[in-house]
């Protein structure tokens, strides 16, 4: 280590080679620059070509890039113009008139038409009725609101969805006029039912054409297997 | 008048030549060096492969959420771009208040701060997820209420000012020289503290708000860049380079005092922080506080602001055993990490601990989480290892000794350092094996 | 010249100083034909450099203000005053009617194309639970987009002594900071007082996303759900700008079932707001915002957090 400080102690200075500054011969010359006329006219040309620089810029990105271009207060008009998902609710009435007088009869009052039967835009502008269906809610879209839950208000009424009927709520329930027929009795001796994945999915109990072959038992029947604890009560309940 | 001149560059290499000089290069290399050039290169070209993959529409891959949207890459350029503030900072004292002491060095002050800026803007175009409208619209729609659009006028002025600063001083116009060297101080105090207000103007997030976080600013830049100025001449000393004695004599001292100094104003602002974030009434600051101190961060606050970014670094430069150079790289190193890491924490802390229960549909309880992506990780360090890659080759192949400068542009030491890089290798190869 | 002698093995094509020219005469064009790089800078005075600065940085002002004139660039329309006729739209969330069903969260992706991942939501629901320690926990899976679970996770339902949900959105401030920090000018408020984000001109910076203290905000993320036609821009409520203009309520008033979200219109004397807002407060007064979403009912707007 401290050997090589003696060889570059001190080191020999001798890089004055053509790479160093050496005097020329002045290629613009002082003497024309301190005439104030030409001086005057010189900035002036700098300040015109600054100008000129940032006027040209600004009408290329307007003509290459339209977010800096000719359109004042575009943008507010940009968000306006976005198409209608939800439609109108009026579009509801025209036809299904009866089933909203239904609706604004009981205790679904307020409940919106596509809150439940998803946006209506593409069904209203069909060519025909029918060529876009409205969804039939599934169970998921009830119980978002009348499955038991912590924060929700106990006007509401609310199920333990374990210790219901069924998962099928439009079985008995019409949500139209929120009332409900008698629960139909959901049956289980296995052995007379279809496998169970043709009405219950895999990923969950998603649970359709819930209409089990009718034989005669009661809650302590479903309880023996649908208890807290045994399970079912832990899955969850929701659209796909 | 200045009389005009003309400098004349020339590069007398044919094309055909290259490879025959580049392997004559390589040679004339010694081991370390060797190992050394080659791992930077390797870990430049994993950043910029990182960096190819980040490129707009490529953010995905960073590990930022809505909760925590400034995460690593912004830590980092808050970092370089205070690290080249500061500096300046240093090397103003130089030039500008005349402490002569850094003046024999200031080209290593000016080429670090400008290959610091050019990192920490590279950063953050691949943060931003539009940088090229970034350029057109702080230019064609200024908004004068907004601190970062400050911040983007003033680095963005300090970057041409660098330029002007390193220009003149090769080309030896003293009196430009000098003016830009007093335009580059102006920006080492303004430059961060606009930064400082983009934090600090946002009042919800109470543990950047306020008048401390530019003032933080302001002193960290101080230590960082002083720290760099330690790791430098540090390595000038134990490295043996050409003005090794003068890096030894002169510059290390004041680099000690002046970093002494950083240190201690650092720790203090640190204090300050801490213990009136501990003491206050508002909830938000009180437990942002508590997560630096004893929550997620706290990793990053004791082990990096404190142990790394305090305590080392003081113990290393004022406990009097071994060489002071050594020391003095080894204190640089230490200050740096620490001072990253002490960015990290501080771009994080508020947001962890944000003053609302959600963001965008999502619950940061007990605080929100966020871990950089490998992406961002090797961004960030492809970026220290560009600078540190490019000031090697700077360091080798121009003279950034004492700058009373006769010498401009030389590739002299380049002929020294090889001799010498020889003259060490030559023992080890003869050595029987 | 100690130690330079194993830096003689000259290799072709090097020549860099005096001492080497020796050996390697300097090349020139006329013997290879190969043209030497040469930068010829002409030098000029201080005085010169700065005259012509200040006269190019005076004329690309006046070049600016041309533009300007010449309405090339748009200016914002933020902090435009509102103009007579404009409507003052009002929100008012009322936690007590709210059941947490989610249809607002779901209603609202549908309507504005927002990207289904739960961390990208205009709009959400919180649940708040204080307690019966005193602490309070906050919970929101998914958003709400899918209704809520029965219960906290990790927290027996016994122990929650009060608890309510908590639809949130853009407060779509008067003095929103969102508008203020960013750095040009691409979010705005309109004259009838919706902020939103021009998606052309945002740079996707994250300022606003930090700046707004209602957590209101995100960025959009690549994919085929843009809700302003581009990623990686900002994105919040835009008071479905597309249906208040239209004369419609927005998707998530629309589909409310208990009414616990209601849009209205101050400036019309008859609106029902009138007497929704009377006894609504504002979230995080303190922050100075004052905005256009008031609350009824209890709130917890996060700093008393544990």
């Amino acid at each position: 280590m401290s050997h090589d400080a003696e060889h570059v102690a001190e080191p020999p200075i001798a890089d004055s080679g053509p790479t160093g500054l050496e005097p020329q011969d002045p290629i613009v010359r002082a003497t024309e620059w301190q005439k104030p006329l030409r001086r005057a006219l010189a900035l002036a040309a700098i300040a015109a070509a600054g100008a000129l620089a940032v006027v040209v810029v600004a009408l290329a990105l307007a003509a290459t890039t339209p977010e800096y271009g000719f359109r004042p207060n575009a943008d507010s008009r940009g968000w306006a113009l976005h198409p209608l998902v939800l439609a109108p609710r009026a579009g509801c009435v025209r036809c299904h008139a009866h089933q909203v007088a239904l609706l604004d009869a009981n205790a679904h009052a307020t409940t919106s038409c596509q809150g439940c039967h998803g946006a209506g835009t593409d069904h209203e502008n069909a060519p025909r009725p029918g060529d876009v269906d409205m969804a039939i809610p599934a169970s998921a879209i009830c119980v978002r609101c009348h499955s038991s839950s912590v924060g929700r208000p106990v006007t509401v009424p609310q199920i333990t969805i374990s210790r219901h009927y069924t998962e099928a709520c439009l079985d008995c329930h019409n949500p139209h006029t929120a009332v409900a027929t008698r629960p139909p009795v959901v049956t289980h001796p296995l052995e007379h039912l279809p496998a169970c994945i043709v009405c219950h999915g895999p990923d969950g109990f998603q649970a359709r054409n819930q209409r089990h072959p009718l034989e005669p038992t009661d809650d302590a029947a479903c309880l023996r297997c649908h208890a807290v604890g045994r399970g079912r009560i832990d899955v969850p309940v929701g659209p796909r | 008048m200045t009389a005009a001149r003309t400098v004349r560059v020339h590069v007398p290499i044919r094309p055909r030549q290259v490879p025959a000089w580049f392997a004559s290069e390589w040679r004339s290399m010694s081991r370390p060096l060797r190992a050394w050039l080659l791992v930077l290169t390797g870990v430049c070209a994993f950043g910029a492969v990182a960096a190819v993959i980040a490129l707009p529409p490529g953010w995905e891959v960073f590990g930022t959420s809505p909760t925590v949207e400034w995460g690593l890459l912004i830590s980092a350029y808050v970092f370089f771009a205070v690290t080249t503030s500061g500096l300046c900072l240093t090397s103003s004292l130089g030039t500008v208040f005349g402490v002569n002491r850094f003046k024999p060095l200031e080209r290593r002050h000016a080429i670090l701060a400008i290959l610091s800026l050019i990192t920490a803007f590279g950063i953050i175009a691949l943060d931003l997820h539009w940088p090229v409208r970034m350029i057109f619209g702080v230019v064609l729609s200024p908004a004068p209420t907004s601190p970062m659009w400050w911040m983007g006028v003033a680095y963005g002025g300090y970057l041409v000012i660098l330029i002007v600063e390193i220009w003149s001083m090769f080309t030896i116009r003293q009196r430009l020289h000098q003016a830009a060297c007093a335009a580059a101080a102006v920006m080492a105090i303004v430059a961060p503290l606009t930064l400082g207000a983009v934090f600090g103007v946002l009042v919800p997030r109470a543990f950047w708000h306020g008048l401390l976080s530019p003032a933080l600013m302001v002193a960290s830049a101080l230590l960082s860049g002083t720290s760099l100025l330690a790791l430098v001449f540090g390595a000038v000393g134990v490295l043996r380079l050409r003005d090794f004695r003068a890096a030894r004599k002169r510059a290390l001292p004041g680099v000690r005092l002046v970093l002494t100094v950083a240190i201690l104003l650092v720790a203090a602002l640190v204090a300050v922080r801490v213990l009136t974030g501990l003491a206050s009434d508002d909830v938000v600051l009180a437990r942002t506080t508590r997560n630096l101190l004893t929550g997620p961060l706290a990793p990053e606050f004791w082990g990096g602001r404190v142990l790394l970014g305090i305590i080392a670094p003081l113990v290393l430069v004022w406990w009097r055993r071994g060489r002071m150079d050594r020391r003095m790289l080894l204190a640089g190193a230490a200050s740096l990490l620490g001072t990253f890491f002490d960015r990290t924490a501080f771009v994080l802390a508020a947001q962890v601990t944000p003053a609302s229960s959600g963001t965008a549909g999502v619950i940061s309880n007990p605080w929100a989480t966020y871990h950089p992506s490998l992406i961002e990780i090797s961004i960030v360090v492809g970026g220290v290892a560009f600078v540190a890659l490019a000031y090697t080759l700077i360091e080798r192949y121009v003279d950034l000794g004492e700058s009373d400068l006769h010498s401009g542009l030389s590739l002299a030491p380049l002929r020294r350092l090889r001799a010498r890089l020889a003259e060490r290798r030559r023992p080890v190869e003869d050595r029987p094996t | 010249m100690t130690g330079d002698s194993p830096a003689r093995v000259q290799e072709p094509g090097i020549a860099d100083d005096a001492t080497v020219a020796g050996e390697l005469p300097p090349v020139t064009s006329s013997d290879t034909g190969f043209t030497p790089l040469i930068f010829e800078i002409p030098a000029i005075s201080r005085r010169q450099f700065l005259a012509g600065g200040l006269a190019a940085g005076i004329g690309m002002v006046c070049g600016a203000g041309l533009v300007r004139v010449l309405g090339v660039v748009p200016v914002p329309p933020d902090g435009s005053p509102a103009v007579a006729g404009d409507p003052r739209w009002q929100f008012v969330v009322d936690t007590r009617a709210c059941i947490g069903c989610g249809l607002c969260v779901l209603a609202c992706k549908e309507e504005n194309d927002v990207p289904l991942e739960a961390a990208f939501a205009r709009t959400w629901v919180e649940r708040h639970a204080v307690l019966a320690d005193g602490s309070v926990r906050v919970d929101s899976p998914e958003g709400g987009i899918e209704g809520f679970p029965s219960q906290i996770e990790g927290i027996d339902a016994k122990t929650v002594r009060e608890s309510f949900f908590e639809p949130r959105l853009c407060m779509q401030c008067h003095d929103s900071p969102c508008t203020v920090v960013c750095p040009v000018g691409a979010t705005y408020k309109t004259s009838d007082g919706v902020v939103l984000v021009d998606s052309e001109r945002c740079i996707g910076c994250g300022y606003c996303v930090v700046a707004c203290p209602y957590g209101a905000r995100y960025i959009i993320p690549a994919g085929d759900r843009l809700p302003g036609g581009k990623p990686g821009v900002a994105d919040k409520c835009t008071l479905c700008y597309h249906r208040i203009t239209r004369g419609q309520l927005p998707a998530c008033v629309e589909v409310c079932p208990t009414g616990a979200r209601a849009f209205g219109d101050l400036a019309d004397s008859t609106s029902p707001m009138h007497e929704r807002i009377k006894g609504a407060v504002a979230l995080h007064p303190e922050y100075g915002t004052r905005p256009a979403v008031l609350y009824q009912g209890p709130i917890i707007d996060g700093t008393e957090l544990a």
